[in-house]
């Protein structure tokens, strides 16, 4: 019941992620050229706003291919044993991949930057050709200013353009904020959840049921032991019995686990504490590996095992209802 | 060399006197416990064990130690290119006095052979080598002699150089029932093996023998005395047939792969004190016994993806036997004989 809260929508956020971040790129892409005049030379030849922020415009770009390849090493961690041949192959591209893009962003960015502040537009010489009255001295400047007004006034549109872009890029910005924002939000929820799922976090169990489920577990483990007449089918029982009740705490066994794999790992999550889990475990392997006469004296250390690791669980139940309880409701 | 009558040890015994060997062992090869013991296993197992690592890591070092401690002779040979198979095998020559041809042992007749650099000699030399450690006996000029009891060889391979190297080929490598790597020290383990050094007066350690000839086969009988479930030789015959079948993997295990899982597994579980095998064993065992047998596609020395990763991966993808046993192997335990 827990693993069905955990992943409710498997494919559909992965998709909406995806084109909410080629939407992501395709936005800033053209607000870098826009605001870095990309299009000089062109009919909407001037100045984009961003111009002079070139460096910064560089440096969001640095860190945000950074972030991006720090979070696809960390997806190919995440996968066992490097995942299909096929993941292998796509996941040894990615971070390189990611870092060229970066790179050849940055690159481009600087050169746009740097170009442009080189080579200023140049006034026409008819400017400074015009004055020839011989009266004053004075009268050259005012005719420049008003030459170079002219041009700029006369090569753009009857639009302004700088408002438009100014408005566009404030525009831009809270949604970038938003997009940001959301996808924040997301990735905490989602992050909180998988930790749940497995278990990482203090305990790991839930305050709905689990605390029944224990109490079966541990209970069907009694029987076995109480009930079997021999005592190696009543160990295995048992130790079946503690390997479901931990994965009702959230620790399950993976196809590949041995039981020290299985122990370890709820060790970790805070599971099974002491030697009472290693006792069980060991008396398990006794009784499922070896053709020994196992005693009423190992069947007594089972049950002992038992009734401590039974204990220690239904604490660590109670333990994280009282901390994650109030929490569970909003997660739903 | 004195091979004394020992009693039967029970695998707890062996397992005893096992740590105890290692315990001694470390006081001269210090920090390096996990490739000691896969060492011993090897020893244990009845098999050679092919070291590879740099150099000046203590290669030699080690064999030599548990040459001294388990009370075995001992023999080196530096593999040069222009060694030849007489000087590994031994060749017979003309006595003068009596005049007749007289064989000459080489070094191989030994309980524990260093092999050193065998990478170094050309394949004729190796294979020399290689066909005394399978057969346990050397045929020359059409006498079959055999090698004394037990046989070890510890090779070294040195993987960084190519120039004027002899890789050994992929059948050959099988015959080696396990792969050890030593690696570097931790920093402060390098500190604390120098400060020894400085401590002491002697160049090396000195350590005592605390076994024979004898014993240690005693301890190889121990084995046949450890029972492997069915299920878990339908473990490692899954391990075996994942590494046949990985998309990976041009060449998989060899059934001696398979064999030499198990008889690791056995000594292990001996190791530990027990008389029967867990899957933990055969996890813990399957990258040393299995790296070295497959063959990887071509393709995957450029994106420098080793034959130990995807052993890792098949290790973590193939299902241990279930918690509760089959019900037509419920009473299945059986010693399995190698």
């Amino acid at each position: 019941m827990a693993r069905g809260r955990v992943d409710p929508r498997p494919a559909s956020p992965r998709l909406g992620a995806r084109l909410a971040a080629a939407l992501g790129a395709a936005l800033v892409l053209g607000m870098a050229a826009v605001a870095l005049n990309a299009a000089q030379g062109t009919a909407l030849a001037g100045y984009g706003p961003a111009k002079a922020q070139w460096l910064l415009l560089v440096f969001g770009v640095a860190i945000a291919g950074w972030a991006l390849a720090v979070r696809a090493r960390r997806t190919q961690e995440r996968l066992p044993g490097g995942g299909t041949p096929t993941q292998a192959r796509i996941a040894s591209l990615v971070v390189p991949g990611i870092a060229v893009m970066a790179a050849a962003t940055v690159v481009g960015l600087a050169v746009l930057g740097t170009r442009g502040l080189q080579t200023p537009p140049i006034q026409p010489p008819t400017g400074i050709a015009a004055p020839s009255a011989p009266g004053g001295n004075a009268q050259p400047t005012p005719i420049v200013t008003s030459g170079a007004g002219d041009k700029q006034s006369g090569s753009s549109s009857p639009i302004d353009f700088q408002a438009l872009l100014e408005g566009f890029l404030a525009l831009l910005a809270v949604a970038l904020l938003v997009l940001v924002a959301v996808f924040l939000a997301r990735w905490l929820s989602a992050r909180r959840r998988s930790e749940r799922a497995d278990g990482t976090v203090d305990g790991g169990l839930r305050g709905d049921g689990t605390e029944e489920a224990l109490a079966d577990a541990v209970l069907a483990g009694r029987e076995a032991l109480a009930d079997d007449p021999d005592p190696r089918t009543a160990i295995i029982a048992c130790y079946a019995a503690m390997e479901r009740s931990l994965a009702h705490g959230g620790i399950s066994r993976r196809k590949a686990d041995t039981p020290t794999d299985l122990l370890r790992r709820a060790a970790e999550a805070g599971l099974v504490q002491g030697a009472a889990a290693q006792t069980l475990t060991d008396l398990f392997r006794e009784a499922r590996y070896s053709t020994h006469p196992l005693g009423e004296a190992q069947r007594d250390q089972a049950r002992t095992a038992l009734e401590s690791i039974g204990a220690h669980l239904a604490r660590a139940a109670a333990e994280a209802d009282a901390r994650f309880g109030a929490r569970e409701e909003t997660v739903i | 060399m004195t091979a004394t009558v020992t009693d039967q040890l029970t695998p707890q015994q062996a397992g005893v006197r096992a740590h105890a060997v290692l315990d001694e062992i470390e006081r001269a090869v210090v920090g390096k416990r996990p490739a000691l013991e896969l060492v011993m296993l090897g020893v244990l197992a009845g098999g050679h064990v092919l070291i590879e690592d740099l150099p000046g890591l203590g290669k030699t070092l080690l064999a030599r130690s548990f040459s001294t401690v388990l009370g075995l002779d001992f023999r080196r040979i530096q593999f040069t290119p222009d060694l030849l198979p007489s000087d590994v095998t031994g060749a017979p020559f003309y006595d003068q006095r009596t005049g007749e041809m007289v064989f000459r042992p080489g070094p191989v007749f030994a309980n524990l052979l260093l092999a050193d650099e065998i990478n170094r000699t050309p394949p004729k030399t190796q294979a020399a080598l290689l066909e005394a450690m399978a057969e346990a006996q050397v045929s020359i000029d059409g006498v079959t002699r055999p090698l004394p009891k037990p046989f070890v060889v510890i090779a070294t391979n040195n993987p960084i150089e190519y120039e004027g190297t002899y890789q050994l080929p992929e059948a050959q490598l099988d015959r080696f029932l396990l792969r050890v790597r030593m690696g570097y020290l931790p920093v402060f383990e390098e500190a604390a093996m120098l400060r020894r050094r400085l401590d002491r007066d002697t160049a090396e350690a000195e350590l005592s023998t605390l076994s024979n000839p004898g014993e240690v086969v005693a301890m190889r009988d121990a084995l046949e005395r450890v029972e492997v479930n069915d299920d878990l030789v339908d473990y490692i015959i899954a391990l075996i047939d994942a590494t046949r079948r990985h998309a990976q993997i041009q060449v998989g295990a060899s059934p001696r792969g398979g064999l030499a899982l198990v008889q690791l597994a056995r000594a292990r579980a001996v190791m530990a004190g027990r008389d029967y095998v867990i899957p933990e064993d055969v996890k813990a065992v399957a990258l040393p016994a299995l790296a070295h047998r497959v063959t990887l596609k071509p393709e995957l020395w450029v994106r420098r993806i080793s034959a130990d990763d995807v052993i890792a991966g098949v290790v973590q993808s193939v299902p241990t036997p279930q918690t509760t046993p089959q019900q037509n192997s419920a009473t299945g335990p059986n010693p399995v004989g190698a």
